[in-house]
């Protein structure tokens, strides 16, 4: 596996290959996310309890699932950035920071727009709602820590120790939440054998779960080449290609 | 020299300079009181609300004045060179950092436990209800100081040091404070409190002991 990473710890390398991954799975993304949502807000049928408003599902979901893969990616990344100290990797991690927190809050807007019908209120402290508020607040301790520093290259290694710490206490935070008090709506889809969900409504949700993934995908690469560019803008490749662009 | 006594001298070290500077450890302990009459004065001095909301006032109390002394956890010995030397002295890293967390408790955060007694006579706080808060805080301030050693030696060369602080440190406290506070809802019913005390002493061992490593790793990030 390092044999064939081996290449990339080149900067110019790994910068052709984050722009190509972005400019391949920017449209797919697209193309996901357009028909999960029409299939999922106009096809898919209407809930008999909820109504319409079911159909935030189709964004609340995606979100609130991979706010939480960005956060284990980041953590994972830190910690082999620390480990074999490679620079794009802690380049990597500053890059997700943003994109996590930004998922995480619209995980929380589109629940307090579903919770204001359904439960009566836009916030109930439940279990769920207050671990992934706490999650918010590592995403912005990780990017905060990261902007607090003159000497970038500090500021990313800083950000990558947070990350590892941040992934060991995840799960302690998430189950004492859940110890604490739950009454946020059990899981739905990770039962494979039998969904309580309805094939029709399940699909879009799928698809869109994929859309939000190649989305993430997309947008890590895009910002990560523009944070490398950024690192090394007083190096030669990276002003070649900031006077290319700016032609 | 033994580790163990290079342990002793460190915190031999670390006591002598707190008394030599007595006003440094007086300042927080005086923020906490002045927190605690501030909620009397903002919710009213009926008995019964104060009382109830006594053990959270306590706890959210030690970690705002705790959080005031963190940023001096490192910065001293890292500004007059000190810190350095103890890394280049061939001594594991991990056992200052880990003699630094406990001389830092000793001297912070044993004294907010005891100050927290002032609850009993502002708050009408029953008495044997202390005592259950004073021990969850014990186990308490130990988690503050080897998490706030994370926090603070991470922020120690950059320059907004003490706002991003509360960021770092507080979201980690959350399980500490749910464990803490079961503790003494259960108390105050008079029901054993064993379980959730032994899960907040299990997580501040836990953190004492990872702690130090991630300490040590931001420590030197912050010398090179």
């Amino acid at each position: 596996m390092f044999k064939f990473l081996h290449p990339y710890a080149k900067p110019e390398a790994a910068f052709d290959l984050s722009e190509k991954i972005y400019r391949y799975t920017m449209p797919i993304a697209i193309l996901f996310f357009l028909v999960g949502s029409i299939w999922g807000l106009v096809y898919a049928p209407v809930d008999y309890q909820q109504g319409d408003s079911f159909r935030l599902i189709y964004f609340h979901v995606p979100s609130a699932v991979w706010s939480m893969g960005a956060y284990t990616t980041m953590g994972i990344l830190g910690f082999c950035a620390l480990v074999w100290q490679l620079r794009m990797l802690e380049l990597a991690v500053v890059a997700i920071a943003p994109i996590g927190a930004v998922f995480t809050a619209l995980a929380l807007a589109t629940g307090a727009i579903w919770g204001k019908p359904m439960w009566g209120a836009w916030w109930v402290w439940d279990a769920r709602l207050t671990s992934e508020l706490i999650l918010l607040f590592l995403y912005l301790g990780v990017f905060a820590l990261f902007y607090s520093f003159d000497d970038k290259r500090t500021g990313a290694k800083a950000a990558c120790i947070l990350a590892v710490v941040g992934i060991i206490n995840v799960p302690i935070i998430h189950y004492s939440v859940e110890w604490w008090n739950t009454l946020h709506q059990g899981a739905t889809i990770t039962k494979f054998a039998a969904p309580s969900i309805s094939g029709d409504m399940l699909w879009p949700l799928l698809i869109n779960l994929t859309a939000f993934f190649i989305f993430f995908t997309a947008l890590t690469s895009y910002r990560f080449s523009t944070e490398l560019l950024k690192a090394d803008s007083h190096r030669k490749w990276a002003q070649q290609i900031l006077l290319k662009s700016a032609k | 020299m033994s580790y163990f006594s290079f342990f002793r001298q460190f915190l031999q070290r670390d006591f002598q300079i707190a008394v030599n500077q007595k006003h440094e450890l007086g300042l927080p302990l005086v923020f906490f009181a002045l927190i605690l009459i501030l909620f009397p004065l903002s919710v009213g001095p009926e008995p019964g609300t104060l009382s109830k909301i006594a053990p959270a006032v306590g706890w959210v109390a030690v970690i705002l004045s705790f959080l005031l002394a963190l940023p001096r956890m490192f910065s001293e010995d890292f500004e007059n060179g000190w810190l350095e030397q103890v890394f280049l002295s061939g001594y594991p890293n991990v056992l200052s950092v880990f003699a630094r967390i406990v001389s830092f408790w000793c001297l912070y955060g044993i004294p907010l436990v005891i100050v927290t007694w002032l609850l009993v006579p502002f708050f009408q706080f029953p008495l044997d209800l202390w005592w259950v808060l004073a021990k969850t805080l014990i186990c308490g301030s130990l988690l503050l100081a080897s998490l706030g050693s994370i926090a603070s030696a991470l922020l120690l060369s950059s320059r907004k040091g003490s706002s991003v602080l509360s960021l770092l440190v507080l979201p980690f406290l959350i399980p500490a404070l749910i464990f803490a506070a079961a503790c003494i809802d259960a108390a105050s019913q008079s029901l054993p409190y064993n379980a959730p005390f032994m899960m907040l002493s299990g997580i501040t061992i836990i953190t004492l002991t990872l702690a130090p490593f991630a300490t040590a790793q931001a420590l030197k990030l912050n010398l090179s």
